[in-house]
């Protein structure tokens, strides 16, 4: 065991069991796993990318390149978990990745000595040819020995939720700086939210041992605690990670809520996406360790020296028995001594620096550690690490060492503020780049800013605590700083160690080595865009937090342009990984959108409806009886049954729209392409709506019931195109009309029967004096009145089936009695039900058309309703419809067509061409639009467009469809295949 | 999805009963409210001022400026929009609401019931504030949106209006009909963690 | 983005759709270049770099028309308006930010 005896915010009361590659293990709470496993003596915990080297645990935060592990097992397993990143829990199952056999002894770990051959671009030489292999042998090979972790392959049994949040100031981070944030404009009254990724609030605090007003961080830390869970104003919001900066001031949350359980608690999600939308925002998010390059810096045992110090300070963890620290910065040598001071045998401190700082020396000699100054770090050995070799002027010497911290200086974490292309600048002095342009509202404070030491973290911190109340409308001042001792640390920029031996990795995560950069330079992908893509430098899961910055830093040295002209690659959120399930929340499986049931669902349900989704809605299919083979089989029955007596239909979904208003029969006139001003008082007209270009936009058919009181109907599809259209006609076009629209979609049930028989049902259903014969209610007719002993209706007398039908509307409520009492006095005329495919079936039978032929390509003379057109007012679309190519002869335009062997199917998307001609584009003369095998004529027919369109009735043309293996041959007919002149409507 | 609500038909209203956690009392209590009558109210234009008169003298009740409620006894109007409300009469129907309001407004404003298209379900108890911010996407802080502030906005890809009937909190939808079962769905799922008692859908 | 309606106040974008240019106006349909103007009303639009006055629908909200003034290049919104003049009626309008 490499557990301290002593210290750490670990709780040494609450033992843990947890288990890594099957074996098991002991940790505390407060553990994460990757502190738990260092603390078990495990520092080999997974396998890299592309080579298969053994790796350890490298950081202990958010930007952990090394150390992913599939964490949970079955459904709920999960790849590429960064162990540092996951709180310990009881019966933790965690399984390395990326390895095979076994973690110990990886066969692909061999690829490692191809890395000569296996460097940037290597991809891209390599498979270019032949094509062919591509899909067989390369990418199957790749992915098998590439790659990560495995995902679940069962559905994630977890729940995810996603939540709305607002305030005055949102403080990223709590560490020294977003705490004092936290604190002043929590103080002055702000409503904050502080979010942070970690578990507990202090960042860096966490894991120091620097004295703050004299005493231990804890002490203040817990002060800062307390004030703000008591503030009312303030929302503490731990395991929450900002990952994404979006305009007006939106940010994207992701709260870990169940993530540190084994299941999420009863009634719990397992995490919870938050939108929130603040005034001000202040980014407190710290700043990264990074490394150095040189050869063998990967090896298991090699860690960024904060890291180091984390493990031992926090943690209570020696990550090794002997730990050697190398860097160029006094940052590096405080963790050096906070270890030492928490009980890690700390053996030497290297450091590129010919003269460190005299205090840090003096530190150095008080806790008996060897300075070796001017050295470098020039290779590593053990297969996790045991030795180092430091080449210094006098030579090069090997320590033992099972830990290496290692700190090429600070990288501040603003990737927030490029969410906007900002561009960070490149700070000399600090060796950094830091923020330049932020995202309105975001400013930075602390050592995302470049303000690396805590008395810098304070001072920052507070003073943006007051900038960002203020902004919101908030007197503050600052809360009073901490007294502190730690002051600007110093540093001598170093990147790459020269002469090294062995793989000197820059980005960990992707096995991007120095000398991909070289490759790169060499063969001039040398600007950073080009430089991260050719070598995939920072675009592995942790987006390069910890590695860019070397890699900038080596291509600038071998262009021999500065840092700063070199640049960097923007960032993207999100900035950790963001499961899918947690974007999506409550809306998968049957909530994945909403579903909209018809007033008479539950009736049509137990009739034994099959229902199909149209649009959010749910109708009613068809109505299969026991029996029936197939749904063909029920559909013609269906059809037979309204052709020949009665059928009844939910027709609720149509959009349904009241107009009221002085001015609606003219507004009417301008908005379909006929007249309905002259529309008399209880009469319903078929209308068509253009677009402004011209072309359909939906059809359906208006009643008057008043003088200044109109209702119209649309397509189910388009209601709400339409409602949205006739705002627009009436608020941007022509705002002095006196209309009043509103939606009665859902207020009104609207039931459909239709058949010879019809008329004798409805008579049965309504009240007196409400008259429905041939003279009182008309073909067209449109009548208010009661049903059933008093419930209102609306009765119209319309067919979309061509036969004598109603559309009875009554409130919504009343739809499933309306339907039962239809169905009750339809029965001695064996009254059918029916759904929407013979209701297609009998609309295709009458030739007319429906969504299939509304395509959004199609005027109103393409389907045949050119003569609707009137010529004696304007209407929209009118200008644009009158365009030359709209009246060419040769467009293709409605028509009907059946097999010329009748014994044949039709299909819809069949493309027609002349008989005899070849299948190319050139010969096309249109397409199928919809088809049905019509039981009134017992055999295919369907309807579409055909060049020439009724001048070709009665030629023989071929419907050709290669996706379905059809080629037949078609005669060209009326669309109206059933009583064309319209006289079973009329009766 | 909550496992609560995965035997429930996505078509069906959630049944009444107790979802989630056994609190001594619910942290939610979630009503679809009966013996309602509603209706929408277009004012025509260049009618608005006249309106206000005419609310006030008939009805008692000072017409809302932007989207806020009056009430006066049973009656309340909703601001929806510009020059509209929704009117809601509690312990009536939709026929007489609709006369009370064609004698206060006459030609005035076009009348439309409503009484079938929505569902209005109210919500109280002491985590409603937090079941609603898994909900609702605007501010609901009672520094913001306080007792007779009234939105349309969309819950859960569901268009619904949403007012604060009292300051206890309670708040009330009005939810269109046939999007009550996804209403009812998503609010279960977010109230279920506080303890959510719903009532006045039936027993599924 | 966030789009603040003069009627319901800010309001994320999610809630509306999406126009276009709100500078153009339909064309008088009699006057004599009548296809030629409804070709530039209906298809032709400025594509600026900047400044923009664009036509949103509160769908999700209160059903009005919007000409809401964004910058293309920042979605910086400085403003929005009800695109019917609400005349008379603007005294019951509550215009927030």
């Amino acid at each position: 065991m490499s557990r301290l005896s002593s210290g750490g915010l670990i709780d040494r009361a609450t033992p843990l069991a947890f288990t890594f590659d099957g074996r098991s293990y002991k940790g505390f709470a407060g553990d994460t796993l990757a502190s738990a496993l260092l603390a078990n003596d495990v520092r080999l915990v997974g396998r890299s990318f592309k080579y298969h080297r053994p790796r350890g645990v490298f950081s202990a935060g958010s930007e952990e390149p090394n150390a992913l592990v599939e964490l949970r097992t079955g459904a709920r397993r999960e790849p590429n978990t960064r162990a540092t990143m996951a709180e310990l829990y009881e019966g933790l199952e965690a399984t390395s990745q990326n390895r095979w056999p076994s973690l110990a002894f990886d066969l692909l770990s061999a690829n490692q000595w191809f890395s000569s051959v296996l460097g940037a671009g290597f991809y891209y030489k390599t498979f270019m040819w032949p094509a062919a292999l591509w899909e067989k042998l390369y990418e199957p090979a790749i992915r098998r020995a590439a790659g990560l972790g495995r995902a679940a392959e069962q559905a994630d049994p977890d729940s995810y939720e996603k939540a709305f949040a607002f305030c005055d100031v949102l403080v990223i981070g709590g560490g020294p700086s977003g705490l004092l944030a936290a604190l002043t404009a929590g103080r002055a009254g702000a409503r904050v939210i502080l979010a942070d990724e970690d578990t507990i609030l202090g960042g860096r605090l966490n894991s120091a041992r620097t004295a703050i007003d004299d005493a231990a961080p804890g002490a203040f830390l817990a002060r800062a605690r307390a004030e703000l869970s008591a503030l009312p104003n303030v929302r503490v919001m731990p395991r929450t990670t900002i990952f994404g900066v979006y305009d007006g001031g939106t940010y994207g949350a992701l709260e870990r809520v169940g993530d540190h359980l084994s299941v999420p608690a009863p009634f719990q999600p397992r995490q919870r996406y938050w939108k929130i939308v603040a005034k001000r925002a202040v980014l407190c998010a710290g700043a990264f360790d990074r490394p150095i390059v040189f050869g063998g810096n990967d090896r298991p045992g090699v860690m960024s020296a904060q890291a180091l110090r984390t493990y031992a300070v926090r943690y209570a963890v020696t990550p090794g028995r002997n730990a050697v620290v190398f860097a160029n910065n006094d940052h590096a040598w405080s963790a050096a001594f906070d270890a030492a001071d928490a009980g890690v045998k700390v053996s030497a401190i290297v450091d590129v620096r010919e003269t460190p700082p005299p205090a840090l020396l003096a530190g150095a000699t008080a806790r008996n550690i060897r300075v070796i100054a001017g050295g470098e770090v020039i290779a590593t050995s053990g297969k996790c690490l045991s030795s180092i070799t430091v080449r210094t002027r006098g030579g090069t010497e090997t320590l033992q060492a099972e830990v290496l911290g290692i700190s090429g200086g600070a990288t501040p974490n603003l990737a927030l503020t490029s969410y906007f292309g900002g561009r960070p600048k490149y700070d000399a002095a600090l060796a950094a780049f830091v923020p330049d342009q932020t995202p309105p509202g975001l400013s930075v404070a602390g050592a995302a800013a470049g303000q690396f030491s805590l008395a810098q973290c304070f001072a920052t911190g507070a003073a943006q605590g007051v900038a960002a109340a203020r902004d919101a409308g908030f007197a503050a001042t600052p809360a009073p700083l901490p007294e502190t001792g730690d002051t600007p640390t110093s540093l001598s920029a170093f990147w790459h160690v020269q002469g090294s031996k062995g793989l000197a990795f820059v980005d960990f995560q992707n096995d991007v080595s120095a000398k991909d950069i070289a490759i790169a330079h060499k063969e001039g992908f040398r600007a950073v865009e080009l430089l991260k893509r050719y070598t995939t430098l920072g675009m592995a899961t942790d987006q390069g937090k910890s590695s860019n910055m070397a890699g900038l830093a080596i291509m600038a040295e071998l262009t021999g342009q500065g840092i700063g002209e070199t640049g960097t690659t923007l960032f993207r959120p999100p900035f950790t990984p963001v499961a899918l399930g947690a974007l999506a929340g409550h809306h998968r499986e049957k909530d994945f959108r909403p579903t909209r049931p018809t007033p008479t669902h539950d009736w049509a349900r137990k009739q034994g409806a099959v229902f199909v989704e149209t649009g959010l809605w749910l109708r009613a299919q068809y109505f299969p009886k026991p029996g029936e083979t197939d749904w063909l089989e029920t559909v013609t029955r269906e059809v037979k049954a309204v052709r020949s007596s009665v059928g009844l239909i939910d027709v609720s979904t149509f959009g349904k729209i009241d107009l009221q208003g002085s001015d609606v029969g003219v507004f009417l006139d301008r908005v379909y392409i006929n007249t309905f001003s002259t529309l008399a008082v209880g009469k319903a007209r078929y209308g068509v709506m253009l677009r402004e270009d011209g072309l359909v936009m939906d059809d359906g058919t208006t009643a008057r019931l008043a003088d200044d009181h109109y209702v119209m109907t649309t397509t189910t599809a388009n209601a709400a195109k339409v409602y949205q259209h006739l705002e627009f006609c009436l608020q941007v076009l022509w705002p002095d009309l006196d209309v009043q629209l509103a939606s009665i979609s859902e207020q009104w049930a609207q039931i459909a029967i239709a058949g010879p028989k019809s008329r004798e049902v409805l008579a049965q259903v309504v009240d007196a004096p409400l008259d429905v014969s041939n003279t009182g209610l008309p073909f067209m007719g449109a009548v208010e009145g009661r049903v059933m002993g008093g419930v209102k209706a609306r009765i119209f007398r319309l067919s979309f089936s061509g036969e004598l039908g109603y559309e009875i509307a009554v409130p919504a409520r009343h739809g499933e009695a309306l339907t039962r009492a239809l169905m009750a006095a339809g029965a001695p005329f064996g009254i059918t039900p029916y759904g929407t495919e013979a209701l297609g079936v009998m609309r295709i039978e009458k030739g007319h058309v429906s969504g299939n032929e509304l395509t959004g390509q199609t005027s109103a003379r393409d389907l045949g309703l050119g003569k609707m057109a009137s010529t004696k007012k304007d209407y929209i679309g009118r200008v644009m419809a009158g365009r030359p190519a709209f009246a060419d002869r040769d467009r293709a335009t409605f028509i009907g067509f059946k097999p010329v062997d009748r014994a044949q199917r039709l299909r819809a998307g069949a493309h027609f061409l002349p008989l005899g001609a070849v299948p190319v584009m050139e010969n096309d003369e249109g397409y199928m639009s919809s088809v049905a095998y019509s039981p009134t004529l017992d055999h295919w027919i369907g309807l579409g467009f055909l060049k020439g369109g009724r001048a070709r009735i009665g030629q023989k043309v071929r419907a050709y469809d290669p996706v379905r293996g059809g080629d037949i041959e078609v005669e060209v007919c009326d669309p109206g295949f059933v009583d064309p002149e319209g006289e079973r409507l009329r009766v | 999805m909550s496992e609560l609500l995965a035997e429930i038909p996505a078509s069906a209203l959630v049944p009444e009963g107790h979802y989630g956690p056994r609190t001594p009392a619910p942290g939610v209590v979630a009503a679809q409210l009966s013996q309602l009558a509603l209706a929408t109210v277009a004012v025509r234009p260049n009618a608005l001022d006249l309106v206000a008169e005419l609310a006030l003298e008939k009805l008692g009740l000072a017409l809302p400026h932007g989207p806020r409620t009056a009430s006066a006894g049973d009656l309340t109007l909703v601001g929806t929009g510009p020059r509209r409300f929704l009117a809601i009469g509690e312990g009536i129907t939709g026929d007489p609401l609709l006369e009370r309001l064609g004698h206060a407004f006459g030609k005035t404003a076009a009348l439309t019931d409503q009484s079938d298209g929505q569902m209005v379900i109210q919500l109280s108890g002491p985590r409603t504030r937090d079941t609603l911010a898994k909900l609702v996407p605007i501010d609901l802080d009672p520094s913001v949106f306080k007792a007779g502030d009234a939105a349309a906005t969309l819950v859960a890809l569901i268009p619904v209006l949403i007012w604060q009937a009292d300051p206890a909190p309670i708040y009330r939808f009005a939810v269109p009909r046939s999007f009550t079962p996804a209403f009812l769905r998503a609010l279960v799922g977010a109230g279920a963690e506080f303890g959510l008692q719903l009532t006045g859908t039936g027993r599924g | 983005m966030r789009i603040p309606c003069p009627y319901c106040g800010l309001r994320d974008a999610h809630e509306f759709s999406y126009l276009g240019d709100a500078t153009v106006s339909r064309p008088a349909p009699d006057m004599p270049d009548a296809q030629e103007a409804f070709f530039h009303y209906v298809y032709l639009r400025e594509n600026p770099a900047g400044a923009h006055e664009e036509l949103w629908y509160h769908a999700a909200g209160c059903r009005q028309w919007l000409v809401v003034s964004r910058d293309t290049r920042t979605h910086e919104i400085s403003g929005a308006s009800f695109a019917r003049a609400p005349k008379a009626d603007a005294s019951h309008a509550e215009v927030k930010p």
